[in-house]
């Protein structure tokens, strides 16, 4: 860095990192509009297998294109493959997501490792973590990284800023309220140039959950084989799930009118072919659980051995079940000072796969997309005047606002746990 | 396997190299089984047979052999098919900066990457023999070399007072290493700001900041992505660890 400024060596060398439930984006500023991404994953092999003990050991976790190679039966998946962000937060003493989490830290640092430029002192890195991630979730990568650059020269300086303030900024957004859901919880987290930690509300229901009721339903709907497959219900529910304006209303509507809200899908690359007829209507309960599971109807789904989204505590966090997307937004900006209230219903901004709904032209006005049916659920508690928006490639949004955060703040500027920001630099 | 190799030559022409005759490299004892010259430097590739699979010692002695041509190139790959690739240990490529190819059926994988080394100049080869001549030739030169060392070492007792002097620049140094880090804040300040000009003067009021309309990207943001364009939070961020403190 000798010889170029710090917003010129910044210029080439900020690096962004989003530890997703499901997925790793990475890389440098320089990729441009969009990071590379790989599955946030690791796969331990058994290393008693019998191929192992004759042909020498393997490493002791696999991380990307290469777990197809080690991938055995489905039975001992559940064993080995470990998604360890799957619920946005690792317990302290899982030393095998750990694993995991270095694992990939490495390969996307070592990935774009710049060859002979001899400028390169090592990158700014940013990553972003849940934002109910606890103290020690951030002290582990802290030492994740300094052990990487330790060993690889690759890593001058590092920090990390909730995923929730990382969509704010990649939106262009200073004051908003940030609603991030994934498969296994959502954060709902105001912002007002920071994030204001003290009213964030998490609740223990993401895209998961969407799966779980769609399951029933084609359990229901006498597939009670395909109920069992993980892939065919996230297609299915993909396929045909809707986010109804009002519930009721809808399920009155389709049951007079089946063919028109009939629900059909075709496995691709299969000869199956899942056909809901009569139970058609049921669609619009996949969309209606994922905003809100205190509907009466679901009741029936619980007593029959579905289990009900249940509060739960990780770390030290509250991760709520049965709260509604509305009542959270609600109970969130409740905690920040009145004055700031206004401003922070202006702008809901929704990010995460489990927003991702559509609505078929021939059923608008029935079935709505998921800001319409947030400002619906916010108004019917009294809150007007709201504006909501869908975030543009969500998938993207983390990383960017890494990249942004890197850029901007200035190295001088030294991590603080306090504030809970800054620099932790490894070399002068 | 033989069949297989020029998917191999494929993936290494896909990344601006060129194949290059073994015979051309004037190597001695190990030579690779294809090598490549490209922009970035030499690639060495050595194939991996199938007696890989349940033979530890063909394996150990290929390992050793890339070993011994690491230093002769810039990126050294072991090219293996699908099948022998499940049963390598990459833990040990990785310690030795060995790159795997894996050749499937119609494309190549870089399952691991080999990364970039300078190549060693030639050096004595073990069991060369050195001549008497040598050696006392080598001998006069480490003389002569002793008395420059003495010479150096008197002037440098010479030098020694000039050391106060140069621990006051020293802190000199430091300071300007303190207004350049703060010359780069201003700069990107004024990155932020400039990206702002652009946009119309939000409306007074007492804490938020609303989002900025779109605006024509300004100079000193070209290059970087388009999601810096006209981002307030670029001025925000700029100003952290100074004033501000979060709520």
């Amino acid at each position: 860095m000798a010889s170029l400024s710090e917003a010129e060596y910044k210029r080439k060398y900020t690096f962004g990192e989003d530890y997703g439930t499901s997925f790793y984006k990475f890389g440098p500023i320089t990729c441009g509009e969009r990071p590379e991404v790989i599955e946030n994953r690791g796969y331990f092999p058994d290393e008693t297998m019998i191929m192992f003990q004759l042909m020498g050991k393997p490493r002791e976790v696999v991380i990307g294109e290469e777990i197809a190679q080690f991938l055995g039966a489905r039975e001992e998946l559940a064993d080995r493959l470990v998604y360890p962000m799957r619920n946005g937060v690792i317990e302290r003493g899982d030393e095998r997501a750990w694993r995991v989490v270095e694992e990939i830290t490495r390969y996307g640092l070592e990935r774009f490792r710049p060859k002979a430029d001899p400028t390169f002192d090592g990158f700014f890195v940013c990553a972003s973590l849940s934002a109910v991630a606890p103290r020690y979730m951030y002290e582990r990568l802290f030492d994740i990284h300094k052990r990487i650059d330790e060993g690889t020269g690759l890593v001058k300086a590092v920090t990390i800023i909730p995923q929730p303030l990382a969509v704010a900024i990649a939106h262009k957004t200073p004051t908003c309220v940030v609603v991030e859901s994934g498969h296994g919880n959502t954060q709902v987290c105001p912002v007002s140039r920071y994030p204001i930690r003290r009213a964030i509300v998490a609740l223990n229901r993401g895209g998961g959950d969407a799966n779980a009721i769609t399951s029933q339903i084609l359990y229901d709907a006498g597939y009670s084989d395909l109920a069992k497959e993980e892939t065919i219900v996230r297609m299915v529910k993909e396929a045909i799930g809707l986010v109804p304006r009002d519930l009721d209303e809808a399920i009155r509507a389709a049951k007079a009118e089946p063919e028109r809200f009939r629900a059909v899908v075709k496995i691709p690359g299969t000869r199956i072919t899942i056909d809901l007829g009569d139970e058609s209507w049921a669609r619009f309960l996949i969309g209606e659980y994922v905003f809100n599971p205190g509907h009466e109807i679901f009741q029936s789904y619980f007593a029959r051995g579905m289990p009900r989204p249940r509060d739960v505590k990780i770390g030290d966090v509250l991760f709520r079940g049965m709260l509604d997307f509305g009542e959270a937004i609600i109970e969130a900006v409740e905690m920040c000072p009145v004055e700031l209230q206004p401003y922070l219903y202006r702008k809901v901004l929704l990010s995460g796969g489990n927003f991702q709904w559509s609505v078929p032209p021939e059923l608008e006005g029935i079935a709505v997309d998921s800001a319409t049916k947030i400002k619906l659920l916010l108004r019917e508690k009294g809150v007007e005047d709201v504006s909501v928006e869908v975030a543009r490639e969500p998938k993207f949004s983390v990383w960017r606002g890494c990249i942004i955060y890197g850029y901007a703040v200035s190295a001088s500027f030294e991590w603080s746990w306090d504030r809970m920001e800054g620099w932790v630099r490894f070399r002068p | 396997m033989a069949e297989k190799l020029y998917l191999v030559k494929s993936w290494f022409k896909s990344r601006g190299f060129e194949p290059i005759g073994v015979d051309e490299l004037g190597l001695e004892g190990d030579r690779p089984d294809m090598a490549f010259r490209g922009p970035q430097g030499l690639a060495f590739v050595l194939s991996v047979g199938e007696k890989a699979i349940g033979n530890r010692s063909y394996f150990t002695e290929l390992v050793m052999k890339a070993v011994a041509l690491r230093e002769k190139c810039n990126f050294l790959y072991l090219a293996a098919p699908r099948l022998v690739a499940t049963v390598l240990d990459t833990e040990v490529l990785r310690k030795h900066a060995i790159g795997l190819l894996v050749i499937g059926d119609e494309r190549v994988i870089e399952v691991l990457a080999s990364p970039y080394k300078p190549v060693e100049k030639a050096r004595l080869v073990n069991g060369t023999s050195v001549d008497a001549d040598l050696v006392n030739e080598l001998l006069s030169r480490l003389e002569l070399l002793e008395q420059r060392i003495g010479t150096l070492e008197a002037e440098i007792t010479t030098l020694r007072p000039l050391t106060v002097e140069l621990s006051s620049l020293k802190g000199l140094s430091e300071q300007v290493n303190k207004l350049s880090a703060r010359i780069d804040m201003i700069s990107r300040r004024l990155d932020a700001l400039s990206a702002r000009i652009a946009a119309p003067a939000p409306p007074t009021r007492l804490t938020p900041t609303p989002s900025q309309p779109q605006g024509p990207a300004r100079p000193e943001l070209e290059g970087l992505p388009s999601f810096f364009k006209d981002n307030p939070w670029l001025e925000i961020l700029a100003r952290r660890g100074q004033d501000e403190v979060p709520a």
